[in-house]
């Protein structure tokens, strides 16, 4: 956004005069209204759609008994495809409340995975049917590639990542479970490396930027949460016990086929990325290298796990070195929201990684004292160091500008 | 048309369906009911791979062979996520019990069967854990609390099954009383 002191040297060099400096101040200020106006109503829409989502929710999952069966799948169909109808109309045809009308296309989408949730409840379904959520994700893929939705791309993350909980690790029995929690991570590992890849691919169609843009930072955000959890050893060793007694390895099929196959789609579509590059990114060896890399090595562990610290210790440098990749690519890119994502992480390990060596060396107040101060010191420098970036980041495109105006 | 498809297939079963009737056992009491549907646990959701007569097929876990009048046959073992077939009798009964169960055989014609899908193996007395997808039963806000403070007598749960093996719950009584939602 232009300023007014750059508007104000414009007019001393005299590349522009004092009339001309006025019409653009008025511009921008009346650019600068409309596009507060724009947010507000997308904002108020959005929440009145979602509000009105819930509430058609809320009625009809009261399970009102006297309405008969046949008149609930009408009413519930009529809402999904009406909404859908009235947001499409006045976005696309009419095109005189575009912002109404992709909010209610987004509550379309919410009511259609309601529909399908309370007609399986008036058929006593499964509670926890995760082919319900798949259904529910791939039946709202085309809005998203249709009318390039950026809020259904975000939903549907949501509804990938609640897919792969339930399709693994839902089970009515909680020792299952507990036995299954500690490849939790690993299974959200090569999800989150696979929706990466895919995300990357997106860029191969130019329409499709923003959905790309969703899809790897769901994927890169995914990862490192689950890089994290790793670097612990209650996710990264198995007991000597469950080693001796095959528990371990005592995964259902679904586990293991479903896991082996997110393996190779990431490996795969990482390593297209790599060579084909369709993100034009600068480093593609880097970020495809790296993603393929752990896609295999989440493999090896799922497949030879050890009750030796080698996976925790790798899992720790691993996720040093993603931050360190993040950092460098923040500051080579000077996107401020990738140096503000591995600030956080490198806080995040440092914290943990702290209490997990110094817990039983120091007295506790020594070291509560010692990890304050630490904290307050790494949190000032962190912060100057990061203003000091954001400053310069801020500068370069103001020289950019510069550069363009006087040639 | 996905949704259309979904309450088709259901009616279709509602409709052309065998009605049996199934007993239920009790559940952990700590979390029979979550929300407002009910946790069913059936008699043959629990199956005793040692309990069959002779002359039908067999499943074991962890043992090779069985003896059929004269003939040894292989016996198909089962894992963790198979999807079986549950033939079901009721032996001039009301309730429907286990009579055979099939995972690479197809039920003859007049056999009424379920599909369920192992979820869980228990070596020490050899028994497979199924479930049907006929596990909960949604009711209305309030109800639940209702069947809970019910149970004590014999629970039975109508269910509806078609020549595929699918079913859908009919209703569920407790006692002389019957809830049909």
């Amino acid at each position: 956004m232009i300023e007014k002191t750059q508007i104000q040297r414009w007019v001393e060099k005299g590349i522009i005069n004092q009339e001309q400096a006025e019409r653009i101040q008025t511009d921008i200020i009346q650019f600068k209204k409309e596009r507060s106006s724009n947010r507000f109503i997308t904002a108020i829409s959005t929440i009145g759609a979602i509000l009105l989502g819930v509430g058609v929710i809320l009625f009809m999952a009261s399970n009102w008994e006297k309405i008969p069966d046949f008149v609930k799948v009408i009413m519930l169909l009529g809402s999904t495809l009406g909404s859908y109808g009235i947001g499409y109309f006045l976005k696309y045809k009419q095109e005189s409340f575009p912002k109404v009308g992709a909010s209610l296309i987004f509550l379309s989408t919410l009511l259609f995975g309601a529909t399908l949730f309370l007609i399986a409840q008036m058929y006593h379904s499964s509670a926890n049917a995760h082919w319900l959520v798949l259904i529910w994700l791939v039946c709202i893929l085309p809005v998203v590639y249709l009318f390039e939705f950026v809020p259904v791309a975000g939903l549907t993350v949501l509804l990938f990542f609640i897919w792969i909980w339930l399709y693994f690790f839902s089970r009515n029995d909680d020792f299952i479970f507990a036995r299954y929690i500690s490849s939790l991570p690993v299974t959200y590992l090569v999800s989150g490396l696979a929706l990466f890849a895919i995300g990357g691919l997106h860029y191969l169609s130019q329409n499709y930027t923003r959905i790309a843009r969703i899809y790897r930072i769901a994927g890169l955000k995914a990862g490192l949460v689950s890089l994290f959890l790793l670097s612990f050893e209650t996710f990264s060793k198995t007991s000597k016990y469950s080693l001796e007694n095959g528990l371990d390895a005592n995964f259902s099929r679904t586990l293991l086929v479903g896991f082996v196959i997110f393996s190779l789609i990431a490996v795969v579509l990482s390593l297209v990325n790599t060579f084909f590059n369709p993100a034009k990114s600068d480093n593609p060896y880097i970020e495809g290298g790296v993603s393929a890399g752990l896609s295999l090595l989440a493999l090896i562990v799922f497949f030879f796990p050890t009750s030796t610290v080698l996976y925790t210790v790798l899992f720790n440098l691993i996720l040093l070195g993603v931050i360190i990749v993040l950092l460098y690519e923040g500051y080579h890119r000077e996107d401020m929201r990738l140096v503000n994502l591995g600030i956080f992480w490198l806080e995040a390990l440092i914290v943990v990684r702290y209490f997990d060596f110094f817990w039983d060396l120091l007295p506790r107040s020594l070291f509560f004292m010692v990890g304050g101060i630490v904290l307050i010191f790494a949190s000032v420098m962190l912060e100057k160091k990061r203003r000091k970036l954001k400053k310069r980041f801020d500068a370069n495109i103001t020289v950019e500008n510069n550069l363009i105006f006087n040639g | 048309m996905v949704i259309l498809g979904f309450v088709a297939m259901k009616e279709y079963t509602l409709r052309n369906g065998i009605e049996i009737t199934l007993k239920t056992v009790p559940v952990d009491p700590r979390d029979l009911f979550r929300g407002d549907y009910v946790v069913l646990h059936y008699e043959i959701s629990t199956i005793d791979l040692n309990s069959y007569p002779i002359d039908q097929e067999y499943l074991y876990h962890d043992m090779d062979y069985v003896v059929t009048g004269n003939r040894v046959n292989k016996i198909t073992s089962v894992k963790e996520g198979d999807e079986i077939k549950v033939v079901l009798d009721s032996v001039g009964q009301n309730v429907y019990h286990v009579s055979k169960v099939y995972k690479k055989l197809s039920p003859k014609k007049n056999e009424i069967y379920l599909k369920g899908k192992v979820t869980k193996l228990n070596d020490y007395n050899n028994t497979i854990e199924v479930n049907y997808g006929i596990e909960s039963y949604f009711v209305p806000e309030g109800k639940g609390r209702e069947i809970e403070r019910a149970r004590g007598g014999d629970t039975l749960v109508k269910v509806v099954v078609d020549q595929s093996g699918r079913s859908v719950i009919k209703s569920v009584s407790v006692g002389d009383k019957t809830y049909n939602y």
